[in-house]
């Protein structure tokens, strides 16, 4: 019976298309190229050894100083050819798989300053689903595996990711309850707040209106809401449905995080919209003769692709002080705003081809 | 052994590693308290006298609070946390928002500021820490030097937003030792 259950929660219950996920796949590389931005790790090569703090469990832990500009510029020209060679699904499956092993590396150096970004799962998402046909549609890959079947235990790749925020949130919530965040005595939210408002100097979007409000009962509902939304999830995993509520509340709460705490999230965003209805929407396109399925693109496409990611690439690695304005800001909200509504759309709604 | 079988090792494997790691995690690290401004919890209420009475200084490192009366301030400030205040920002002025050329400005434009410190902190105390502070930045920075240092104190006072920001008539200016150029002194 556990068994027979198991099954099911591994391989079907996150299970969509090979086309939907070809659809994700085009979808996840324009995210990191349009929104997020790819790496830069120019900017590491010369500076003094002293700030050199590797992580324990760290590859630069072998090292013993920065590498030179000449390593960073390979590694990401090395990372840029792999997006292009993703978005049009060329070798797809072995650049899902060395693709986050270069981001990591770069990172490596990055966070051997002492400071940790938490950008982990947008650059982990290739990895997972190296596992998964996402490579066979929409793609050049797809003239090769042309008649392929859809993989019968295609779910697991979806289902390991939404384990995985789920721990990620188990992980955020635990640590906040132990360290006394439940008790009425503290507000743990509003100090974060006067840390981010004060200290920091994160007083943009809609910051300075939280500065203002004395309430104990508003910040002692906001340590509650934080801890029980994120321990949701560990529930909300067992179902793909409710995994989805629990996305759009998750969208919801980071996006009141960046309103008041001027804290991005960007990266998670790249992780929430793999649980989008991407099946429904490529039957839709294919239904419509937007997209054939299994549409395969032939292999001169790697040039315009190479060309689309350089330019996307150039403005990032260019990128000056203060270049991070309004209008991104913006697009991000806006994006979280259609990922939010799309997420109970998808929750409300069986994926194509389920009873 | 099947796909599916290496599927389900995969999750037998990876399951103990991921808890595993966060039990280490949770056992090395200090927990959320201090996150939690010491004597904050006041903050709400009208009578704010036990707070201003409580003088303490709290900040951030490594996820540890500090509480020091007033006068232990000058004799007990952890090196390590200046260290990182300058580490994080020196990478997020470098790294994250454009090459080195725009650093100084970056640098000199915004300053480092100094945590939340006790009212009751006199200003000859300020000047002190300000010396200290500038002492820890020629020693322990060689790639940087400190002319001078803005400190920036808040008092907390009436409501909660009621933060008032006190500055001391100096400002931080790194600059690189490779090229001399200094940043302009805010």
């Amino acid at each position: 019976m556990f068994k027979a259950w198991l099954d099911h929660w591994i391989f079907k219950e996150y299970r969509i298309s090979t086309a939907g996920l070809g659809l994700f796949r085009i979808a996840y590389v324009l995210f990191i190229l349009l929104f997020f931005g790819l790496p830069d790790f120019s900017w590491i090569a010369g500076q003094p050894d002293y700030y050199f703090d590797p992580r324990l469990f760290s590859v630069t832990a072998l090292m013993s100083g920065f590498p030179s500009a000449g390593f960073f510029w390979v590694l990401q020209i090395l990372i840029a050819v792999g997006y292009a060679f993703l978005l049009i699904g060329y070798k797809t499956r072995a650049v899902s798989v060395l693709l986050p092993l270069l981001v990591m590396l770069g990172n490596s150096f990055s966070y051997s300053f002492g400071k940790i970004d938490h950008d982990l799962f947008a650059w982990l998402i290739p990895l997972l689903m190296a596992g998964s046909s996402w490579g066979l549609a929409y793609s050049v890959d797809a003239r090769r595996f042309r008649g392929t079947p859809e993989p019968a235990h295609g779910g697991w790749p979806l289902n390991l990711l939404a384990l995985l925020i789920a721990f990620g949130m188990f992980t955020a919530a635990l640590p906040k309850m132990m360290g006394g965040w439940l008790s009425p005595d503290t507000q743990a939210v509003q100090a974060h707040f006067h840390h981010n408002y004060y200290v920091v100097g994160r007083q943009i979007l809609l910051a300075g209106n939280f500065a203002d409000i004395p309430s104990v009962l508003f910040w002692e509902l906001m340590d509650w809401t934080a801890i029980l939304f994120e321990f949701s999830f560990v529930l909300a995993v067992l179902r793909k449905r409710w995994f989805g509520l629990a996305l759009f509340v998750a969208t919801v709460f980071h996006l009141l995080n960046m309103l008041m705490l001027n804290i991005p999230f960007t990266a998670n965003l790249a992780a929430y919209m793999a649980f989008l209805p991407w099946d429904r929407w490529s039957a839709w396109m294919e239904k419509k003769s937007l997209l054939r399925f299994g549409g395969d693109l032939p292999a001169w496409s790697l040039v315009p692709s190479l060309l689309f990611v350089a330019l996307c690439a150039a403005p990032a690695w260019l990128r000056q002080p203060g270049n991070r304005s309004v209008w991104v800001d913006m697009a991000v909200l806006s994006a979280a705003l259609v990922i939010a509504t799309l997420s109970v759309w998808s929750a409300f709604r069986r994926p194509a081809g389920q009873m | 052994m099947s796909l599916k079988d290496k599927i389900y090792l995969l999750y037998i494997l990876l399951i103990p590693v991921l808890l595993g790691g966060f039990a280490l995690s949770l056992a090395s690290l200090e927990p959320y308290p201090a996150m939690v401004f010491p004597g904050f919890e006041q903050a709400g209420s009208a009578d704010h006298s036990l707070y201003f009475e409580k003088p303490v200084f709290d900040f951030y490192s490594g996820g540890q609070v500090y509480e020091l009366e007033a006068a232990e301030v000058l004799d007990q400030l952890p090196e390590s946390y200046i260290s990182a205040v300058l580490q994080n920002r020196y990478r997020y002025c470098q790294g994250q928002y454009g090459p080195r050329k725009a650093i100084a400005a970056e640098i000199g434009g915004r300053n480092y500021q100094v945590v939340v410190g006790p009212r009751s902190l006199s200003n000859r105390a300020k000047e002190e820490w300000k010396d200290h502070l500038a002492g820890i930045f020629a020693d322990r920075h060689r790639g940087l030097q400190a002319d001078s240092l803005l400190l920036q104190w808040y008092s907390f006072s009436g409501t909660a937003g009621d933060w008032k920001k006190e500055s001391l008539d100096c400002g931080l200016t790194l600059h690189f030792q490779p090229d001399t150029k200094s940043s302009s002194t805010p």
